[in-house]
């Protein structure tokens, strides 16, 4: 195992003598290193950029670049940055010499001739200290990756706690409508089967009637959210732009949810002094305005709504509501997927039609914007390209 | 617990939509029906009667006041807390966990609504 592992220390020995390579060679067999031999200062430096060295073994006189101006490029690699480097010289010692070097980063000096033992006692500690960052190493990536891998367990955890609580809220959405219609469609059955109908008032029945068509359009409405977000998410909802007005699409809107605007006790007024034509997609315009208009109807505490409509370089329209309002911390995450500034106990929906409608007007090249103020009521202003 | 001739019947639920066809097909049914919108509205409803319902059909998430809050107040008052309440949810294990009396699952069948009226009201 252990001589294994020392097969993967390498050692770079420089030195511009054939000779004085095959005594360094000989001296480190049967150590089990990988000695790489490089011939002059630029091969050292060529093989610095491909290996790991434990330890670099530099002669110190060598032609073009000698050790120290070797030293000093060695230091500046990636690789060899920290490598430890002995200098090897046949130069009598003199001080200057010696701090030349250790300046130059050499952590150590053996004078020629070598002795074999000493230049074996000096390298095994570099070699021990090398395997033992190498470990180090080796732990800290295993450490990263574990780490790595928790995160992200974690992350996928809380999507799936998050799409858990979001099916919960869905199908209690998609349920509540079935009572009214399950109610009505049984009374009806039951009318007939005992020929009481004729009992029964006809406004009465109508209303019935239109309570049950206004269940179905409601589960439609959610079925629809429910699809447009999965396309939302997988980038698969296209427009299909035409030639539209806005303020006839504002006007449909409030025909088709009279009963809702009755029942909200709220007065909506439209402010539309120009028509406003455009190239959008009408369907998802139509949308936008339905999903500010039902917000604005859920949460104007039955307050006066004012919906007003400008032409300038672009389209706009603004739904303004005099209600609870949203607080500060609430403003950034409401138009996120599953948001909502209140909890879902208090007040019905997916939590996905100020999402969708974000979307929907970044697809058409617009902007969606809050201005809002806890119980004084909030503003969503819409800009679209004409 | 049943009231003699009592076809009063107070329901509350912040749906519209189940609020009138309730009142419809129980009226259809041959009861009374006033409605509210949330708790707050049936403790206004509740003391406006002039004839103490012989049953309280609630809803438990509402915004305002909720079931629970309801609830509290009725069970307190000596004019209505005998009154009997019937909670009527999407969530069974809230319902089961505040009332003794049967609850109604939502989405609600005209034959459990029927039979759980019929129970307490004559």
């Amino acid at each position: 195992m252990r001589s294994q592992i020392l097969n993967e220390v390498k050692i770079l020995i420089v030195d511009d003598r054939p000779e004085n390579l095959f005594v360094l060679q000989a001296s480190f067999k049967d150590t089990g290193y990988t000695l790489i031999e490089a011939h002059s200062g630029k091969e050292a430096l060529e093989q610095a950029k491909h290996h790991d060295f434990a330890c670099i073994l530099l002669d110190v006189q060598m032609p073009q670049l000698d050790g120290f101006e070797t030293a000093m490029a060695l230091r500046s690699l990636p690789r060899t940055e920290t490598t430890p480097i002995i200098f090897i010289t046949a130069i009598d010692r003199t001080e200057e010499y010696e701090l030349q070097g250790y300046f130059a980063g050499a952590v150590d000096y053996l004078f020629k001739p070598i002795n074999t033992n000493i230049l074996r006692a000096k390298v095994s500690v570099f070699v021990d200290l090398f395997l033992k960052s190498e470990e180090l190493k080796r732990q800290k990536e295993l450490l990263e990756v574990a780490l790595e891998k928790s995160r992200e367990a974690e992350e996928l955890k809380k999507a799936l706690r998050a799409r858990d609580e979001f099916l919960v809220m869905a199908s209690h959405e998609l349920k509540t409508p079935i009572t009214p219609l399950s109610l009505q469609m049984q009374t009806f059955i039951d009318l007939f089967e005992n020929d009481t109908f004729h009992n029964v008032d006809r406004t009465r029945i109508m209303r019935m009637l239109h309570t049950s068509m206004g269940q179905i359009e409601r589960l439609s409405r959610l079925i629809f959210e429910l699809v447009d977000v999965s396309r939302l998410s997988s980038n698969r909802l296209t427009l299909n732009k035409a030639p539209a007005e806005l303020n006839s699409i504002v006007r449909k809107v409030l025909h088709d949810f009279e009963p809702e605007i009755k029942n909200s006790g709220s007065l909506v007024t439209l402010d539309a002094p120009v028509d406003v034509q455009g190239y959008w997609d009408s369907f998802r315009i139509e949308q936008i305005v339905i999903n500010l208009l039902t917000n604005a109807l859920k949460y104007g505490d039955g307050k006066p709504i004012t919906i007003s409509t400008r032409k300038s370089d672009m389209a706009e329209i603004s739904v303004s509501d005099q209600g609870l309002g949203i607080s500060p911390e609430d403003q950034s995450r409401i138009f996120e997927r599953y948001e909502r500034a209140v909890p879902h106990e208090n007040f019905s929906g997916l939590g996905l039609g100020l999402y969708i409608a974000k979307q929907i007007i970044y697809l058409h090249g617009g902007e969606i914007s809050l201005e809002s103020e806890k119980d004084k009521g909030s503003t969503f202003k819409v800009r679209l390209p004409l | 617990m049943k009231e003699n001739n009592c076809k009063n019947i107070l329901v509350i639920d912040d749906d519209p939509a189940i609020c009138q066809s309730m009142k419809d097909v129980l009226e259809i049914n041959g009861y009374d029906v006033t409605i509210a919108k949330d708790g707050l509205d049936g403790i206004k409803a509740l003391s406006a009667m002039k004839i103490r319902p012989c049953l309280i059909l609630l809803d438990l998430m509402m915004p305002g006041m909720n079931g629970w809050g309801f609830l509290d107040f009725q069970r307190n008052d000596d004019r209505f807390s005998t009154v009997p309440v019937i909670v009527c949810s999407a969530y069974e294990n809230s319902a089961r966990s505040i009332s003794k009396n049967p609850i109604l699952t939502k989405p609600v069948k005209l034959s459990s609504l029927l039979g759980a009226v019929q129970a307490f009201c004559a």
